[in-house]
């Protein structure tokens, strides 16, 4: 049976360290996921709203205080684009702030606060697959169990 | 008469008690209200500073987000320069 094609998850994040984390955490899932990553919010934002880019990322996870601009100026023009306007996002931040969970929930993003253990971690990377679509979790679940 | 006083909305805790809870306990307290300071990285060693309550909580990594070295508390803020970058 033919596999259906691989999904696209966008991470934007100015930590090597973090990147590095994301990366080998979603390496269990790489035969249905591509992970991209971005260094800063302008580029995560160029590569999204180029006319060549097909089709949506399943999931979009942004580092909160990226350099320039930051992953909330990115989430509000993500907002502002048709495209974009349901796409699943996700801020990925040291934060643990209210007002910065009441600002993700506004513009209908989730909110994640980076681990600081590898039970925490595994438990965000599961977070992050369940904001995919079902398609994206049902294919996961197959592919993982079979 | 009894007077019945209301438990103070917003209860802080001191550094005393937080070292006394389990490992497992200080790390759920870290993620969900402590706050972050930064990282400190010496060679491949990996550090970072939470601020909780009125007391710093430093997180060593055998590797980074994953397995912890060991957790170090203390209350001056002369242990905390290293870890002055601002917030991911």
């Amino acid at each position: 049976m033919a596999r259906s094609a691989k999904q696209l998850i966008v991470y934007a994040e100015d930590d090597q360290d973090d990147i590095d984390l994301i990366k080998e955490s979603f390496e269990n899932y790489a035969r249905n996921i591509d992970l991209v990553c971005f260094s800063n919010g302008q580029s995560v934002l160029d590569y999204l709203t180029s006319p060549g880019v097909n089709g949506s990322p399943c999931l979009i996870i942004l580092d909160l205080n990226l350099p320039g601009m930051s992953g909330s100026q990115v989430l509000k023009q993500l907002r502002k684009t048709a495209k974009y306007q349901h796409t699943p996002i996700v801020l990925f931040t040291t934060s643990s702030l209210p007002r910065d969970k009441a600002f993700a929930h506004f513009y209908g993003a989730g909110f994640v606060t980076k681990p600081i253990n590898y039970k925490q971690m595994d438990d965000i990377i599961h977070k992050f697959v369940e904001h995919c679509t079902d398609e994206v979790k049902n294919t996961i679940r197959k592919e993982l169990y079979e | 008469m009894v007077f019945v006083t209301n438990p103070p909305l917003c209860q802080t805790m001191e550094l005393n008690e937080f070292e006394r809870l389990s490992a497992n306990d200080k790390i759920d307290l870290l993620h969900k209200e402590g706050v972050y300071v930064g990282k400190s990285k010496i060679g491949d060693a990996i550090a970072v500073l939470y601020q909780f309550d009125g007391f710093y909580v430093e997180i060593f990594y055998r590797k980074y987000r994953n397995h912890i070295e060991r957790i170090n508390c203390f209350t001056s803020t002369s242990g905390i320069d290293a870890y002055l970058n601002g917030p991911d």
